[in-house]
């Protein structure tokens, strides 16, 4: 059967063909989707022309039109109608007085339009924020610890001024001012991206800074080169801070996230803050004391920044993550020096509640250097009774550490005696208690109180606190060193809820979550802006897998999606992301497949 | 088929007829509310034939000045919009005739751009959708008269093929065959200027 005509179609959008017609061509809609397709293209198209096409000029020209029409009549009939009708607009528009006129109006317009956009300018930082990549990120928790004083400042100002700068030059040149304002998009609100690493330190580029105990600025991650050697000197705690740990020699990170052995120490307090600056946790990594650790103020340090991510494992499997389920109370930070351990500690998590899982866990962990015979379990809650999943769980005096399972149990087999159980969970304040661990000690229960958020920052933990200012430039307000009190009730619910999910999302885990559901999505959808946010989402994971074997992956992942992203909408400013992205992967990628795909991709843009 | 201008239904056959009357007689009044009541469904015909809220502004009262000074040739009891409308399109025709072809005033993207910077949108999306309708501008733009007026009369007026017929002075079926081809014509130019195949 011959497919339905062009104009056939038209004039069945329209419904005006006649009756015996129309039953006809609906029976062959009826069954033809290429039909029905074209069809709904003619739709589609009408509906975006007639957009096009639409301008009201509001109810106060229409109050005065009847007006003016009359003023027009009154001036055509004192000056000659016939006159009018022969020269009409076009006599009107040759008049130079008239022409002065409309240029004179225009002017006022343009004056208005831009009074207009200079007004929008002022809301663009609340619209960001709104931005589904406007995410807290765990950088605005501020450790109190003292920061690297090599740390540049990065004035938010300068964001602030420069973000609205860009934005208002992209609707005033249509063709120059919006690559502009997509690139800053682009750059700013990953804490990443391919730029900060192609650019290093570039002189005046935003990075994140928060603030320290005195209220400096200090940068959480000065741009660096990609490779850069790790940060391996840490300030050293405050003096006078409580940090013996009884100290196990290879579990130098975990003890370290013991803390401090009198719940008053200052800045260490609300350490549960999770610092996961960019590239810092990856870099990090490496540097840490794998042999017997450092006494000390080594170990104060690391305390201080305790939970720091160093995710720093490779990419766990496209399915991997997605056993991993929702990654709500995730633990944000990865606290295991060894990958072995932290990948055991993952397949633990991914079978719940699995006994033997858990006891084999442990087993490896003695097989390190413990002798355990004892064995505690419990269950993290909150101060609502929920569980906290991920919660690390420490034995202090063993160095042995485990999270909770999905359903907040844990089980920790350790030396029997005495010990110190520290706990700690992103978002929450550490908790230290201590236990006797026997062969069979019952099971306990441990509440954690949420990190306070709206007073004053306690100990630094303000993970949460709002950034101030609008930008990128996510400054915390100053650590008040002191003891943090528990969240009042009534907006305590919501904001926890607020905690959790911004927890969540900034654990490597959550973002590699986040990253492969945009691309599911982009893929399903094929819209080119599914794409750009499924870019984004990859490089939003790329500074905690920077330096990593990941992160040629990550890298291509985000080259993938930005290649997408141009396919399917090709745009300059996608094209300019899309050469980035792939250049930076290229750049760093081993030769194989997918670095010739990429290869391919980038010859594909245009030049 | 419905008869109508999209969101200005139209007056009543009876009471357009009685004021349409009352307009040949010399009454302001009247005339005074047909322009009220037909303004804005003129204004964005004007305006889909212009793309310019200036030329538009102007076109739109022009219309009604040429009206007002025709009235007496308008037969009563027919639709009084289709003729108001050709006698924009006719107007708009002779504009473009002289000036042989619109002029680019920056003033419409300015005014385009402040408008959707207030959406709240993605600023990614907002980019993007301006790109989209810049290029359906354009596409749009490009078109022969004949078929942008076409255009504008069925997709932003929802005028039936009768009352379009009326309009452009054209027999029903050319309606329907114009129309087919003005949006073959708008979609190549479209898919020319993006670079998409078809």
């Amino acid at each position: 059967m011959n497919h339905l005509s062009a104009s056939q179609l038209s004039a069945r959008l329209d419904d005006a063909l006649p009756a015996s017609e129309r039953d006809r061509v609906d029976q062959h809609l009826a069954g033809c989707a290429k039909c029905r397709d074209a069809m709904a293209e003619l739709a589609v198209g009408d509906r975006a022309l007639a957009q096009v096409l639409e301008h009201d000029p509001g109810d106060a020209y229409f109050d005065s039109f009847e007006r003016r029409v009359q003023d027009r009549l009154a001036a055509g009939a004192v000056g000659g109608a016939e006159a009018r009708a022969r020269g009409g607009l076009a006599r009107w528009f040759a008049n130079p007085r008239n022409l002065s006129i409309a240029g004179a109006a225009a002017a006022l317009v343009v004056g208005a339009g831009i009074v207009l956009m200079t007004s929008h300018e002022v809301e663009m930082p609340t619209l960001r924020r709104t931005a589904p990549e406007r995410r807290v990120t765990a950088d605005e928790a501020a450790p109190s610890a003292p920061a690297p004083a090599e740390s540049k400042q990065a004035p938010a100002g300068e964001n602030a001024a420069r973000e609205p700068g860009a934005r208002a030059g992209a609707p005033a040149t249509a063709m120059e001012g919006a690559p502009r304002a997509r690139t800053e998009s682009f750059a700013e609100p990953a804490p990443s991206t391919n730029e900060r690493a192609d650019q290093g330190a570039a002189p005046g580029r935003a990075y994140e800074v928060r603030r320290g105990p005195n209220g400096e600025d200090v940068a959480v991650n000065p741009p660096r080169a990609p490779f850069a050697p790790p940060r391996s000197t840490y300030t050293p705690a405050p003096p006078g801070e409580p940090t013996r740990v009884g100290g196990l020699p290879r579990y130098a990170q975990p003890l370290g996230a013991v803390g401090p052995m009198t719940s008053q120490a200052p800045a260490t307090k609300a350490a549960p803050a999770p610092q996961t600056s960019v590239g810092k946790g990856s870099l990090s990594a490496p540097s840490m004391p794998v042999a017997p650790a450092p006494q000390g103020d080594g170990l104060a340090l690391e305390k201080s920044n305790a939970p720091s991510p160093a995710p720093a494992l490779a990419l766990p499997p496209r399915s991997g993550a997605a056993l991993k389920g929702p990654a709500l109370p995730t633990p944000g930070t990865i606290t295991a020096p060894a990958t072995r351990v932290r990948s055991q500690e993952r397949d633990a998590r991914q079978a719940p509640g699995a006994a033997e899982e858990k006891h084999a866990n442990a087993l490896v962990l003695d097989e390190q250097g413990t002798t355990a015979n004892g064995e505690l379990c419990g269950r993290v809650l909150d101060n609502w009774g929920r569980s906290i999943a991920g919660a690390e769980v420490t034995i202090a005096e063993a160095g042995i550490t485990q999270r909770t399972d999905a359903t907040g149990h844990f089980c920790i087999r350790a030396p029997a005696g005495d010990r110190t159980v520290v706990v700690m969970a992103v978002g929450y304040q550490e908790v230290r208690r201590p236990v006797t661990v026997a062969a069979a000690s019952a099971e306990m229960a441990i509440t954690l109180n949420a990190v306070p958020v709206l007073s004053p920052p306690a100990g630094g933990a303000s993970m949460f606190a709002k950034p101030s200012g609008p930008t990128y430039g996510f400054v915390s307000p100053p650590a008040t060193p002191q003891a943090s009190a528990p969240p009042s009730s009534g907006m305590a619910g919501l904001l926890d809820n607020l905690q959790r999910r911004a927890t969540a999302i900034e654990t490597l885990d959550a973002l590699m979550d986040e990253a492969q559901k945009r691309s599911a999505d982009a893929a399903r959808d094929g819209s080119a802006t599914h794409f750009d946010a499924a870019a984004h989402a990859w490089e939003r994971v790329l500074p905690r897998v920077a330096g990593q074997p990941a992160e040629s992956e990550v890298r291509f992942h985000v080259a993938e999606e930005r290649h997408l992203a141009w396919e399917a909408g090709p745009t300059p400013l996608r094209a300019v992301a899309a050469r980035s992205a792939l250049t930076s992967y290229i750049e760093r990628a081993p030769a194989g497949g997918e670095k010739d795909k990429a290869e391919r991709w980038l010859r594909a843009l245009p030049r | 088929m419905e008869s109508a201008g999209k969101r200005n239904p139209w007056l009543e056959a009876g009471e357009e007829a009685s004021l349409v009357r009352a307009a040949q007689g010399g009454d302001a009044q009247a005339f005074a509310r047909i322009v009220r009541h037909y303004q804005r469904a003129v204004y964005r015909v004007a305006y889909g034939l212009t793309r310019n809220p200036s030329d538009a502004d102007d076109l739109a009262q022009e219309t009604f000045v040429r009206a007002y000074r025709a009235l007496d040739r308008f037969r009563v009891g027919e639709p009084l919009y289709p003729w108001l409308s050709r006698i924009a399109v006719n107007l708009s025709y002779s504009l473009y005739r002289h000036r042989r072809r619109r002029p680019e005033t920056p003033l419409e993207p300015l005014l385009e751009a402040g408008r959707q910077w207030s959406g709240g949108q993605d600023p990614s999306e907002e980019v993007e959708e301006r790109e989209r309708r810049q290029h359906l501008g354009e596409a749009f733009d490009a078109l022969s008269e004949e078929h942008r007026a076409i255009l504008v009369l069925r997709v932003v007026e929802g005028l039936s093929y009768d009352e379009i017929s009326r309009a452009l002075g054209i027999p029903a079926g050319t309606v329907m065959s114009r129309l087919s081809r003005a949006r073959s014509e708008l979609k190549t130019r479209l898919k020319a200027r993006t670079g998409e195949s078809s």
